[in-house]
């Protein structure tokens, strides 16, 4: 085939007419995107208005920088003062079915340091397609506005308890539950000016450990930990007893308080008797498994009590150095 | 019938893209379980996007070769619903997030894609212009219609607002679509069969009555030709 006679072929006249068709596009779509574009500020500026009912506010990032942001379950992220109503504006994350979600939450204060009741809360972001959060409705966001009172731990997404609500988003709605538990708490402390810093901040595998209830003795060369775990999903926080002697193996594994849920809870006392005897190596095996032993139905508690013993091991020789140390 | 009359009958009802041809099915069941305003604003994008890009596929139907019409075909739908993403998410940025992945994926609805192929490819603008129309409110009518019944039962409102305190949570979720739109397909081809059975049974009745006219004037005819 000529030159001349490519470019009278039909092979030609396809490409030339598919190149066409993707410049005209191409160029329809730069300049429509000229026009079109949504800034991160407007962005910003249009979630702000729907939790001000479209008011213009002024809104002061705070800097967490060095802050435990990590309250109830879920991870403050970010913590704004809106300088025309006195309150704080709250982005937190916590895990739901497929992954992040997060909320934005607006505190209102009393005197400037007490929280006085919660705003509105919305989903700002979901980090992973779940789809069932659609199911969680206008009148449930607005409930945790009208059944605040101090002290209050909302727990609408747990089964076990009398405030359930059935949407059908168990997971989501118990990652909105912590997102607001965790906004209080944390705009509690911030508020007053009391030292929010992380008690756990110089030890390993704190992934799930509420740092502010975990505490442990130290007898000889054995440590008795007592832990707390966070919420993760519809696993309600366990407390565990783990025991960890001079050999760095675990001697004994309790659960005081069972977090799973109903149909899965009975799971769990095998799961502690599996992790009696285990080094830090053998739980590092299961956590970094993915598929593997953790997944039983009962996951999410797995994931709490793999952790729980993960830190109980990994930790072992800072907490022996310091009460050696006298600290 | 007049063929533009035709197309706009046929888009609607008689080869509704959702009850009768049965096409669009993943948005269509995604969206009725979300929200009846979910599921109208993507039966109006769908709208938008088909019209548009039948009347461009039928404007370059004679300059695209063939051989790379589907590739065609598609950039210039992707580009129409990338175009209709930006425009939501500037100017209605509720439907926008509440569409969600959906709109993206309307570049991969069968109905548009067939619009384009079945008939946008063979008629002039104005005809595809029409069919495109008549397909997208088919198929906003069938969503929106569809999306009410599941908002109502699903969580006791309409279009968002509050009517019962009763709510049946199945109809919120995929079960309850499904149940739903095959009731609904059930529904509109019993409505369509019956209407057209009365309609050939109203036809046949004049075709007879027709007949025995023209053969009671054949025997009045013969009688006259006899009496002369």
């Amino acid at each position: 085939m000529t030159v001349k006679q490519f470019f009278k072929s039909t092979a030609f006249k396809c490409i030339a007419v598919l190149l066409s068709v993707l410049l005209v596009s191409g160029i329809l779509l730069a300049i429509a995107w000229g026009f079109l574009e949504v800034t991160d500020e407007e962005r910003f500026n249009r979630k702000i208005g729907v939790m001000y009912d479209g008011e213009t506010v002024t809104s002061v990032e705070q800097d967490l920088s060095g802050k435990n942001v990590s309250v109830s379950g879920a991870t403050v992220q970010k913590l704004w003062y809106i300088e025309e109503k006195q309150d704080y504006l709250v982005q937190a994350a916590s895990r739901g079915n497929g992954g992040d979600v997060i909320c934005w939450i607006t505190i209102e204060m009393q005197d400037g340091q007490t929280v006085g009741g919660i705003g509105k809360v919305i989903v700002y972001a979901v980090a992973d397609a779940a789809e069932y959060i659609g199911n969680i409705g206008a009148d449930i966001y607005q409930k945790f506005s009208e059944d605040y009172t101090d002290g209050k731990i909302f727990t609408y997404g747990d089964k076990a308890s009398s405030e359930f609500i059935s949407t059908g988003a168990t997971f989501s709605l118990t990652a909105v539950c912590n997102c607001v538990n965790g906004a209080v708490e944390f705009v509690k402390a911030y508020a007053s000016g009391a030292e929010i810093t992380d008690p756990l901040e110089d030890y390993e595998y704190t992934s799930f450990i509420d740092g502010k209830k975990t505490n442990w003795t130290v007898s000889g060369e054995e440590i008795t930990y007592t832990i707390i775990t966070e919420a993760n999903g519809q696993a309600t926080p366990f407390t565990l007893t783990i025991k960890v002697d001079g050999t760095k193996k675990i001697t004994e594994y309790s659960i005081a308080v069972n977090g799973s849920t109903e149909s899965y809870g009975n799971q769990m006392a095998q799961a502690a008797k599996d992790l009696t005897g285990k080094s830090l190596a053998d739980v590092q095996g299961y956590l970094s498994n993915a598929g593997g032993v953790l997944n039983t139905g009962a996951t999410r508690s797995n994931e709490l009590c793999y952790n729980a013993a993960a830190f109980a091991l990994a930790n072992y020789d800072t907490i022996i150095n310091a009460a050696k140390e006298g600290n | 019938m007049n063929k533009y009359k035709k197309i706009t009958l046929d888009g609607i009802i008689f080869s509704n893209p959702t009850f009768m041809l049965v096409l669009g099915t993943c948005p269509t069941l995604a969206m009725i379980k979300s929200s009846a305003t979910s599921a109208a604003g993507m039966g109006l994008c769908v709208l938008v996007v088909l019209t548009l890009s039948n009347m461009i596929i039928s404007a370059l139907r004679k300059v695209i070769p063939n051989q790379v019409r589907i590739p065609c075909y598609i950039v210039i739908i992707a580009t129409l619903v990338t175009l209709v993403q930006m425009v939501l998410e500037k100017f209605v940025p509720s439907l926008y997030d509440s569409l969600g992945t959906f709109l993206a994926l309307i570049v991969v609805n069968c109905i548009v894609l067939g619009r384009a192929e079945a008939f946008a490819n063979k008629h002039t603008v104005v005809e595809s212009a029409l069919d495109g129309i008549a397909n997208g409110l088919g198929f906003t009518l069938a969503l929106t219609v569809m999306g009410i019944v599941c908002e109502f039962l699903g969580s006791g409102s309409i279009f968002g607002l509050k009517i019962m305190n009763f709510k049946i949570a199945m109809f919120s979720s995929p079960a309850g679509a499904f149940i739903v739109y095959g009731l609904s397909i059930a529904l509109f081809t019993y409505i369509i069969d019956v209407f057209q059975r009365s309609r050939r049974v109203k036809a046949n009745k004049i075709a007879r009555e027709n007949l025995l006219d023209s053969r009671a004037a054949a025997n009045n005819g013969d009688t006259t030709e006899v009496n002369a």
